[in-house]
């Protein structure tokens, strides 16, 4: 009887209702979903440098640097002499691991990247089906690759020049899938990923006999045996070299900065959203109050106590606040759920559609709150009501 | 028969300049009172302190055997939810619920078992059985009447108190109102005050006092 009091109360009045769910959802939302991206993001991103001390690339911005060779997002810098690298960076006795990377072309757009197998330790990525590659033009494909193109074992394909699938095409030489990589969670989950030989290969055209062989790579990750290295070398590199050397870790901290700010305004805004639902639940209730102050009265009259009809009207702010918070979680997750639709392609991670992160418990315990409070300051006006001069009342 | 109430030198003063005097009566269970009064004298008042709405009054009432000056509100609303059915003038429900509920919400308040089969039992003697499931704002003046007559019936009181059942109501109406009151209340074998202006009704219960 309690709950169907409460709840027909707010279907009677239900365009008030309806707006403080709305406002409680809006807000809700918002600072879920802020809170589900940012974490999404950061945790990928930081991901993905875990092991990577320093890139080495091409002259140009050191963020797009990173972007491309780390991320595979933005377009490289350029390429690198393959033996100006060896012999500054490879070679030098304070690396510990030194991978190369040789990158430019697609398939349906999805990145090709030929590098040595250092690159699938790197990440520790597992082979689910085939094998490595061993030969030229052989490939191994992400686990996201081979879904959204349904690639599989022993398929081949041919590539195109740049990084969108609408690029010059190689027809000449066809890749052959060998391999394709359990899913998890890396870049390595949206490359194609072959040897070094097939990049340079499929770029050796025809009719340019070169007496000697010079290649070139885009970039190489490098681990460092100790933290000197990070203080020493990328000087080294960028004074003295046509290459540069970028720190992911400061780069992704410098662009995370840039996002936060903006993060931080919407978060700000979403808690001042939660904050007027809550004067909302307020506003409604005060009002309840007012113009009903005959049904509680009668309520009272009836053998009611005034604690329990305190309570009723308790109870239907902090049901408001609940409805507007799980509404508010539902908005969020389908706008994770378009977004991540949307961008099925560009760099974002599955989310974890079912259950409640720990922010989304806070954010729980902040609806009640606010709802037990507006509910509360209007609803201690019972207490004050003269049973006999309201009842006279018409 | 039981005696239901007995006041004797019953006053109520709301403010140094506003004081009632009442006149003692008492009333025997299947009963029926009449309690006349022009506006403004305090008809409300008086029905009201029998209600235990209203305290601080001097005098002495007793309901049921039990003096009821100086008990605490807990004690109040017991014995009213125990002993009183009230009838308003001003059709006081809870507008979002069902007819049915609004029956039942008696039972419900007083911490009692809802007793569905009683809430019928009365919808059916006072006509209204096809409205038990409709919300009460949906209900024309006179059927909210009877939802109130059964409603002050549901804690089967030994004492109903209607105030000004029948104002506002042309002739056949009145007499219909009051025998529905009648025939409800000798049936639960309560005792019946009615608080009111209307003089039609003088003719009918002999049994009355004016203020």
């Amino acid at each position: 009887m309690f709950i169907k009091i409460v709840l027909s109360k707010i279907w009677h009045k239900r365009l008030s209702s309806f707006l403080c769910i709305l406002l409680m959802a809006i807000g809700v939302a918002i600072i879920s979903l802020i809170s589900n991206l940012s974490r999404e993001l950061e945790k990928n991103f930081s991901e993905n440098i875990s092991g990577i001390d320093m890139v080495v690339g091409a002259k140009g911005s050191p963020l797009q640097l990173i972007l491309s060779s780390v991320f595979h997002l933005d377009a490289p810098t350029g390429n690198i002499s393959l033996e100006e690298v060896n012999s500054l960076v490879k070679n030098n006795p304070q690396v510990k691991t030194f991978i190369p990377l040789s990158y430019g072309d697609n398939y349906a757009g999805y990145r090709i990247v030929g590098s040595t197998e250092d690159l699938l330790k790197q990440y520790k990525a597992e082979i689910l089906q085939g094998k490595e590659y061993t030969k030229p033009m052989e490939v191994v494909i992400g686990n996201k690759v081979a879904k959204n193109l349904g690639l599989k074992l022993a398929d081949s394909f041919t590539s195109s020049h740049g990084l969108d699938k609408d690029g010059e095409h190689h027809d000449e030489e066809e890749y052959k899938v060998v391999g394709i990589l359990k899913p998890n969670g890396s870049v390595l989950d949206k490359l194609i990923i072959c040897n070094l030989e097939s990049i340079w290969d499929i770029h050796h055209h025809e009719g340019e006999e070169e007496t000697e062989v010079h290649h070139e790579i885009t970039a190489a990750l490098v681990n460092f045996k100790s933290p000197m290295g990070m203080m020493t070398m990328p000087r080294l590199i960028n004074e003295n070299s046509t290459m540069q050397a970028a720190l992911p870790a400061i780069e992704i901290n410098r662009l995370l900065t840039l996002f936060d700010d903006g993060i931080k305004i919407l978060g700000y805004l979403a808690y001042l959203i939660v904050i007027v639902a809550g004067i909302s639940v307020f506003i409604s209730l005060y009002n309840s109050l007012k113009d009903e102050r005959g049904e509680k009265a009668l309520m009272i009259t009836l053998g009611a106590s005034r604690f329990k009809v305190f309570s009723l009207l308790l109870a239907e702010g902090i049901m408001l606040s609940i409805i507007g918070y799980l509404v508010g979680i539902v908005i969020s997750r389908l706008a994770l759920f378009i977004i991540q639709r949307l961008l099925s392609t560009a760099y974002l991670a599955d989310f974890n559609f079912t259950g409640l992160s720990k922010s989304e418990i806070y954010l729980f315990l902040l609806a009640l709150l606010i709802g037990l409070l507006s509910a509360a300051l209007p609803s201690l006006g019972i207490f004050k009501i003269n049973l006999s001069k309201t009842m006279a009342e018409n | 028969m039981d005696q239901v109430l007995k006041v004797s030198n019953l006053t109520f003063a709301y403010d140094a300049n506003t004081e009632f005097s009442f006149p003692d009566f008492s009333v025997k269970s299947g009963e029926q009172l009449l309690i006349l009064g022009k506006s403004g004298i305090g008809k409300s008042t008086l029905l009201h302190i029998l209600g235990m709405l209203l305290k601080d009054f001097s005098g002495q009432y007793i309901l049921k055997g039990q003096d009821i000056k100086n008990l605490s509100d807990r004690k109040l609303t017991h014995l009213r939810s125990e002993y009183v059915g009230l009838i308003f003038q001003n059709h006081h429900y809870i507008k979002s619920l069902s007819v049915l509920d609004n029956l039942l919400l008696v039972n419900y308040f007083n911490n009692k078992p809802q007793n569905k089969e009683k809430a019928i039992e009365l919808a059916y003697s006072l006509s209204i059985e096809h409205l038990l499931s409709k919300k009460v704002f949906e209900l024309s003046g006179g059927e909210r009447q009877r939802v109130g007559i059964a409603r002050a019936l549901m804690n089967n009181p030994s004492l109903v108190l209607a105030d000004e059942p029948t104002a506002n109501l042309d002739d056949e109406n009145c007499f219909k109102v009051y025998e529905l009151l009648k025939t409800s209340c000798e049936a639960n074998d309560a005792a019946l005050v009615i608080v009111t202006h209307d003089q039609r009704l003088k003719n009918i219960i002999k049994n009355h006092i004016e203020l």
